[in-house]
């Protein structure tokens, strides 16, 4: 069970990659398999939940020697929303990739990504997680290019050269990790952590891989290669993208902080607050400061980082409890926004928020969807980033954070605007001289995976109790890893 | 490529890389080698040849194309990983056989060697496809 997230979109790479030019099958086998994954990961976390965490040793190589697989609460989480997310696009590019991209094998390169981002959440070893992070940014790479066209190829440039420097940062942390505690493993690391008198280089390490984890994640100041490149792929890829990638560099560091970081470290959870506070000031008002709604939500997308760092920083178990929350509604009201995105943009044939207007009279169900994702992402009660902003808040206050605390409910302002921006320009705006003839209708496979999305946003808001329930759990499962480290190492094996 | 030296070169070399790929890869399990160290051995062998001689004629000469080798190479990797599921052990769980061999006295095979060879052909399946469509692109001759 606990391979299988790696294992079933790797099988649906082979069956891809001898399918030749029959798009329709490669269609057929996405779709499916990518069902099939989000039911093993529905079973994962039911299984997770009630008989604790999943661990595996690759080989039958026990704890520290060989690669064990891990599966808590959190991983298993973010499978779910990893899946909930491949299922979406997987149906959304049916009919929202054009022939070309799917002829050079799209779906191929897209399981590829996911099955990076699976192995990342499980791997309970740190230098197998950098192969699943290059696993995943190798395919993410060629998902950027994919198409040859001019402007995907300068983003994709961009993209890929301050990814590889993020990755010989973590490589070289590792390096250190390794050469002075002698284990990968992240539970035997954590032991050591927490046991024994390391040297100073130990703090280069880390330094090193926050450092990286900081620019996969696009915090500040590492997150101009976002804006730069996201808006340039076609929907089908930058919603993906924009749903996930970032979130896996989020995932390593709360890893990294919560198993290896003091109870309470000053300095690294002060720095995390500080990066935390800029990171949603200056990604919420670039945001508002553009006209393309693909770069409004890029820049959207590091404002919302912001919030995430800013839960692990204040490391009370509300506050993290409330990242995760904010992390979840965030995968699910990203990826909705840039679907939504996708479908004015390919009826518009442009992204520019001047040359557009009128959906709400011609499209009342298209504007609905957008108009709750937009809310949602804007925190408005009873949505689900409302509770999330609030949760966040009452956690900042609780541990006297006042500070970043009031600076979030300002970027939550900001972020109010900027979504009425484009409601205002997409939507809301009456124009008489747009031809609504001949223009493509939205299709009915585009507008699907929206509304699941939508439904799901719904649910996360409007059931926030039982959610909260199980993430209150998940952070009490990080904030205390003895847990983890038990179930990796069957004590036995102590040091 | 019209020098007589390299042709002869290549002709000659072509046979010699192979066996030394043979070689690495199956000492690759103790030793320094293994499958992606002999798929490079292998790949550079046919991509000298594929320099000197027409490339429409390696593809000829290989059993299928290349990209087709990669796909033979992953299924070989997901069965080696998958056998230990069966027996609900865990992923990658290593079984061995023994073969007695008149030369060479006796071969071990196991599940680690068929990954192997997955690595081979997915490494030796990915070089060539790239570098052939290159040579056709930029045509040596």
């Amino acid at each position: 069970m606990t391979g299988l997230p790696i294992l079933i979109p790797f099988l649906a790479m082979i069956f891809l990659a001898v399918s030749g030019t029959r798009i329709i099958l490669q269609k057929i086998i996405a779709v499916a398999t990518s069902l099939v994954l989000l039911v093993v990961a529905v079973f994962i976390l039911i299984r997770v939940d009630q008989e604790g965490i999943m661990v595996m040793y690759a080989g039958g190589w026990k704890a520290p020697i060989g690669i064990s697989l891990v599966i808590d609460s959190f991983s298993a989480l973010l499978l779910v929303a990893t899946a909930i997310v491949g299922f979406c696009m997987s149906i959304y590019a049916v009919k929202g990739l054009d022939e070309k991209r799917h002829q050079t094998k799209y779906y191929l390169f897209f399981f590829g990504m996911i099955m990076g981002i699976n192995g990342a959440f499980i791997t309970g070893d740190i230098f197998n997680m950098y192969v699943w992070f290059e696993v995943m940014l190798m395919a993410s790479f060629i998902l950027m290019v994919l198409g040859n066209e001019r402007e995907q190829l300068e983003g994709g440039l961009k993209y890929m050269t301050i990814s590889l420097l993020g990755s010989l940062l973590f490589l070289a942390g590792i390096g250190i990790l390794y050469g002075h505690a002698g284990t990968l493993n992240l539970a035997h690391l954590s032991m050591k952590f927490r046991e024994i008198d390391l040297p100073p280089a130990m703090n280069i390490a880390l330094a090193l891989l926050m450092t990286a984890f900081a620019i996969k994640s696009a915090a500040f100041p590492f997150f101009f290669w976002l804006p730069s490149s996201y808006h340039t792929p076609p929907p089908a890829v930058s919603a993906l993208f924009a749903g996930l990638l970032t979130k896996v560099g989020i995932y390593a560091m709360v890893r990294i902080v919560t198993l290896f970081f003091d109870a309470y470290d000053q300095f690294w959870h002060g720095l995390l607050l500080v990066i935390s506070g800029f990171t949603m000031v200056v990604g919420a008002v670039a945001a508002f400061s553009q006209t393309d709604i693909r770069r409004v939500l890029s820049f959207s997308i590091i404002s919302q980082m912001g919030y995430l760092i800013m839960g692990l920083g204040f490391f009370t178990p509300l506050g993290i409890a409330a990242a995760i929350y904010f992390m979840l509604h965030n995968i699910l009201v990203k990826t909705n926004l840039f679907l939504v995105a996708g479908i004015v943009g390919r009826t518009e044939g442009s992204y520019n928020l001047g040359a557009m207007g009128g959906w709400y009279q011609k499209f009342p169900g298209i504007t609905l969807l957008y108009f709750l994702s937009a809310m949602a992402l804007a925190g408005f009660p009873p949505l689900s980033g409302f509770f999330g902003k609030f949760l966040l808040a009452k956690a900042g206050l609780e541990s006297q954070h006042e500070l970043i605390t009031g600076i979030s409910i300002f970027t939550a302002l900001i972020t109010v605007a900027y979504m009425f921006k484009i409601w205002n320009g997409v939507f809301w705006k009456q124009t008489q001289d747009i031809k609504w003839e001949g223009r493509e209708r939205p299709e009915f496979s585009m507008v699907f995976p929206s509304t699941f999305l939508t439904v799901l946003i719904l649910y996360l808001g409007l059931g926030a109790g039982p959610v909260f329930d199980i993430l209150q759990k998940t952070a009490g499962q990080l904030l205390d890893p003895s847990g983890y480290i038990g179930s990796v190492l069957e004590y036995e094996n102590t040091l | 490529m019209n020098s007589q030296i390299t042709q002869l070169a290549s002709k000659y070399l072509l046979p010699v890389l192979i066996v030394i790929s043979v070689i690495v890869f199956f000492r690759g399990h103790h030793h320094p080698g293994g499958g992606f160290i002999a798929a490079l051995i292998a790949a550079t062998a046919i991509i000298f040849n594929a320099m000197v001689t027409e490339t429409g004629s390696v593809y000829k000469r290989l059993f299928s194309h290349p990209v087709r080798l990669v796909a033979a190479g992953m299924s070989f990797c997901f069965l080696a990983a998958f056998a230990g599921l069966l027996e609900s052990r865990p992923l990658f769980y290593g079984y061995w056989t023994e073969i007695k061999l008149p030369l060479v006295n006796k071969i071990s095979l196991g599940t680690p060697l068929l990954f192997d060879a997955g690595v081979f052909l997915v490494v030796t399946g990915s070089l060539l496809t790239v570098f052939l469509l290159i040579l056709e692109e930029i045509e040596w001759k």
